[in-house]
């Protein structure tokens, strides 16, 4: 009988506990958080407004892939008329919060082009913030190198319009000519 | 111009001597790391023309005392990269070390690059083969 009880108590303390877990997760709002970037202390609400938000994801030990996209992102945005500049908000978010700093992204981000402004978010929102918008990162110990760690992570690049709305998603690899065209007609389809 | 002949004679000569071995290594370059960084990636084609597999064991140069074999893979729009103790030379055929792919990482850079500087680096193979190579640093695009 005590038995029952017992575990019909925990059941329900675990039921409870999983209620509140999930409730958390989802009361979570990435517009909201206070975003520390290279252009101050921010809100992704306050920096997509009546914006165009094309968002990548990256760390700055990154060889490879950060560069090239971010290298691309820098190039297409040059070829973007002074009216469509205007209308985008181009972010770089940092994934490994823990070795970068804010100061180096920024150097790191605005190379590419000073359009670019980078998002420093600490590791216990930027796992909710990530998730959010669908983008995986995960920090894997590499054993005999001097990196220690390294980041694993999507590598698309992911385009919002001024609502919230997610567009069409720019997949790694993707050329200049085909990222200006596809940039191009989401910014005259969301006018 | 007749410098450009001469640097084209100098590489036609360098690849030629490298042949000998019946390793071949062309176009090494090593990304210009943006500010803000000192990890850089190194990338070249390595021809084997050899009988039998080959394989590096070891990479180095005096611009770091940290240089890894790293290989890139991406999965599922997933990116990951782990260390590798070698890589290995098929016979008779070429390697190329490249974005996206193997590719020498190169770690807490002792001075910033410039862009189109040569430099010197050096491989070890297995056989206990020396090679040095230059690699160009080339700025992004």
């Amino acid at each position: 009988m005590i038995k029952t009880t017992l575990s019909t108590l925990a059941l329900m303390l675990l039921l409870i506990f999983s209620y509140l877990y999930t409730k958390k997760q989802s009361d979570f709002n990435p517009f909201i958080l206070p975003l520390q970037t290279s252009k101050g202390m921010t809100t992704l609400q306050d920096l997509k407004k009546e914006k165009f938000t094309l968002m990548y994801f990256g760390f700055l030990s990154c060889p490879d892939v950060c560069p090239t996209t971010l290298s691309t992102v820098g190039a297409v945005l040059k070829e973007l008329s002074p009216e469509e500049q205007k209308r985008m908000n181009v972010l770089f978010v940092d994934l490994d919060p823990e070795r970068d700093k804010l100061e180096k992204l920024k150097e790191y981000a605005e190379y590419f082009n000073p359009m670019i402004t980078a998002v420093s978010i600490p590791l216990k929102d930027l796992e909710p913030f990530t998730r959010y918008f669908g983008i995986v990162f995960m920090k894997v110990p590499l054993k005999n190198s001097k990196m220690g760690y390294t980041i694993d992570h999507s590598t698309g690049i992911l385009t919002m319009a001024a609502d919230g709305k997610f567009l069409q998603h720019i997949e790694h690899g993707t050329n200049k000519t085909v990222m200006i065209a596809m940039i191009k007609k989401m910014l005259s389809e969301t006018k | 111009m007749k410098s450009f002949f001469a640097t084209i004679l100098f590489f036609s000569m360098t690849s030629s001597l490298l042949a000998a071995s019946g390793i071949e290594i062309n176009n090494a370059y090593l990304r210009l790391p943006p500010p803000g960084t000192t990890t850089a990636a190194l990338f070249f084609d390595l021809s084997n023309n050899e009988k039998s597999d080959r394989s590096i064991l070891k990479v180095s140069g005096a611009i770091s005392d940290d240089f890894e074999m790293h290989e890139m893979a991406m999965d599922g729009g997933k990116m990951s990269m782990r260390k590798v103790e070698k890589i290995t030379l098929k016979k008779n055929s070429t390697t190329s070390l490249k974005p996206g792919g193997f590719h020498i990482m190169v770690f807490n850079l002792k001075r910033p690059l410039k862009d189109n500087e040569a430099l010197e680096i050096k491989l070890e193979l297995d056989h206990q083969e020396k090679i040095s190579i230059k690699a160009i640093v080339k700025k992004d695009l």
